[in-house]
């Protein structure tokens, strides 16, 4: 794993800011997840549980959404990330699983709701940072 | 001398004199009568009903002679049974097959020899009755003829013995089966599961009582097997949530049926029955409620999957940001917040397992490992008060007792420990400075011989919604995030007040408080 400054991610990507919505129940994960991606050219935003959520992704049209599985509310993360993916507007958005689930039919599960990639807690933020690198600069 | 030869069909012959169970059983009259008479007919001093067996001759009944059996290969029987009608020897020093035979040389020193074949019902020729004198005889035609009338009276004889026999024995079996089927029928009228069995036509012919209990009334009176199965099919699905369970090599599956509105998960085995012979007879239902079992399985499930979710959440933080820690570079104070993150995760998470395991180790011990005696109350409450009350808060905590209490039944240190967890909830659930009230219930609790210890707080209260999962393991009323605790508390002091043959009681309003009443067993108070 390679070690980082805060500061020294790639090459801001060009033109409009990247969107990453963090969607997470625990305050204090949401804070490493943001910590994480806390580089040049992302632009974060947070939300609590699925319903937030749900209405902050009609709002700011986030390329990215860091989707908890597990949360309290009405929508949980596999319903919000089938959501996303049935409705063309959506559909594009990269989506990221956390889970504290990691059997492999649970994993079976998170990409059969359309999930890019599901990652299991507890994970490595750099390797969070990684993904989203790919993402951002594709 | 020629030795009595043996027949062909000899071993079938055996079995058939067998099969008359006559053999060294005692003198009987009616055979007795009998051999008399032939004795007188032919004027001779010896009769004999004589039965020859693989190695001797034995002699049901006997005149004139003192002994029970010879051996076979000298006897003149062993010659007669191969004759259709009466083997007569006149003189026996006259024929060669007997005149050196020791019968004839010495005592008894036959002569005359008359033997008639005896038969047995299924023909067999199994001995004979036979006159026997030392003297020779030719005897006449008319006495031949009244031998064999004879010898046909002591087959009836015979035969009537075998039917006797068959008679008890089969009374013995009549009375073996109504044993057996008696026996059966209280095992299957005490069982909770179901049998029901089927005829090769598929009638029923038998349903246990615990049959309508599990499927209800109307499948139990279906009276054939197209009927039941079609029923049974209709009111049952496999059940929810547990991957359906393929129809094994036994023929066991599952189903979940609801029988007068309840819901029952039953375990369905189909066995054949089959004849001696192989040919089908029937066959056997067989149905168990495992309605328990599965909800247990379904409990563990999750129960295991919510512990994942709530040991991973704190795992997550602390791997997180120790990564963090370690790969990047932050000021000072950054870092200090990020160390104490770090350490008031791995805090809850030691707590968190902690409680896991005092959880496992009373459910796996299941009260075997407590310690009950009996010991006064007081200084239970006053050790649970120091335990439970952080520092400076103790004064928070009012005690008021009665001044004579009875001693309790408890383990000490499982029963302060309940204790304590309700303590700590009243103070972790109210106002800084609000108070903690503990003392003794009212005299009437829910079961006599037992006393009510009750912690009342002036905190924030439960709705009755939240009340009812308060013994559910990791639910918490309060999910703000602002009050550590992993949900368990309550369900551990549930599995120590039951393992102590206690009750809880809890009452709530919110915003006003929440008493929480742990009635234990106490000594039974003396007779005035």
């Amino acid at each position: 794993m390679d070690t980082l400054r805060p500061h020294e991610g790639p090459l801001k990507p060009p033109g409009a800011p990247f969107r990453i919505l963090v969607v997470e129940d625990q305050p204090e994960l949401r804070r490493l997840i943001c910590m994480s991606l806390d580089e040049p050219g992302y632009e974060l935003h947070e939300a609590a549980n699925g319903d937030l959520a749900a209405a902050r992704i009609a709002e700011i049209r986030p390329q990215l959404v860091i989707l908890d599985v597990m949360m309290p509310g009405t929508l949980d993360g596999l319903t919000l990330c089938r959501r996303l993916r049935a409705d063309a507007a959506t559909a594009g958005i990269r989506v990221v699983l956390l889970s504290a689930r990691g059997q492999q039919d649970d994993r079976e599960l998170g990409l059969a709701a359309g999930a890019d990639a599901y990652l299991v807690k507890p994970f490595s933020p750099l390797e969070l940072l990684q993904l989203v690198r790919r993402w951002s600069t594709a | 001398m020629q030795p009595a030869p043996i027949p062909a069909d000899e071993a079938d012959r055996v079995a058939a004199l067998r099969a008359l169970n006559v053999l060294d059983t005692p003198p009987e009259a009616r055979f007795d009568r009998l051999t008399r008479l032939a004795a007188h007919l032919f004027d001779c001093p010896i009769a004999l009903v004589s039965l020859v067996d693989s190695e001797r001759q034995w002699f049901k009944s006997c005149v004139g002679l003192d002994a029970s059996e010879t051996p076979r290969d000298i006897s003149f029987c062993g010659h007669a049974i191969h004759h259709g009608t009466a083997l007569v020897v006149p003189n026996a020093l006259d024929d060669p097959r007997f005149a050196d035979n020791p019968l004839v040389t010495a005592p008894p020193a036959i002569r005359f020899y008359a033997g008639q074949p005896l038969h047995s019902p299924e023909g067999q020729r199994i001995g004979t009755l036979c006159v026997i004198d030392r003297q020779p005889h030719t005897p006449s035609a008319a006495q031949l003829a009244a031998l064999a009338d004879l010898a046909s009276i002591v087959e009836n004889e015979l035969g009537q013995l075998e039917l006797r026999h068959a008679l008890a024995t089969s009374a013995a079996c009549e009375a073996a089966l109504d044993r057996h089927t008696r026996t059966l029928d209280t095992i299957l009228r005490l069982t909770p599961d179901a049998f029901v069995a089927f005829d090769e036509h598929g009638v029923r012919t038998y349903g246990n009582r615990a049959l309508a209990s599990l499927v209800g009334g109307h499948i139990a009176a279906c009276n054939n097997y197209a009927a039941f199965d079609a029923a049974l099919a209709a009111a049952g699905h496999p059940p929810p949530g547990r991957r359906r369970m393929a129809r094994n090599a036994e023929g066991i599956t599952e189903l979940e049926i609801s029988s007068s509105g309840q819901f029952r998960v039953l375990q369905r085995s189909d066995r054949p029955l089959t004849r001696a012979d192989g040919m089908p007879q029937g066959r056997v239902v067989f149905l168990r409620d495992i309605t328990h079992e599965y909800e247990v399985d379904r409990m563990k499930t999750e129960f295991l999957s919510i512990a994942a979710h709530e040991l991973r959440t704190p795992m997550a933080s602390i791997h997180g940001f120790a990564e963090l820690l370690l790969k990047r570079e932050y000021d000072t104070a950054t870092r200090r917040d990020l160390l104490e993150t770090i350490y008031r995760q791995s805090t809850n998470l030691s707590h968190l397992i902690n409680e896991l395991l005092d959880i496992a180790r009373i459910e796996a011990r299941a009260g075997a490992d407590f310690r009950v005696a009996t010991q006064p109350l007081p200084p239970l409450l006053a050790r649970a008060i120091e335990t439970a009350a952080p520092p400076g808060q103790a004064a928070r905590i009012q005690l008021a007792l009665p001044a004579d209490l009875p001693p309790v039944l408890v383990d000490s240190e499982k029963f302060c420990q309940a204790l304590v967890n309700v303590i700590t909830n009243a103070l972790k659930y109210s106002g800084e400075d609000a108070p903690v009230h503990l003392g003794i219930a009212g005299p009437d609790g829910p079961a006599p011989g037992l006393l009510g210890v009750a912690v009342r707080d002036e905190g924030i209260g439960m709705t009755p919604e939240q009340l009812d999962r308060v013994f559910e393991r990791f639910y918490r009323a309060e999910q703000s995030g602002r009050t550590p605790g992993a949900g368990l508390g309550m369900s551990l002091v549930k599995e120590i007040i039951d393992l102590l043959g206690g009750r809880i009681d809890i009452a709530s309003l919110p915003d006003h408080g929440t008493t929480v009443t742990l009635w234990i067993p106490c000594a039974p108070t003396k007779a005035p």
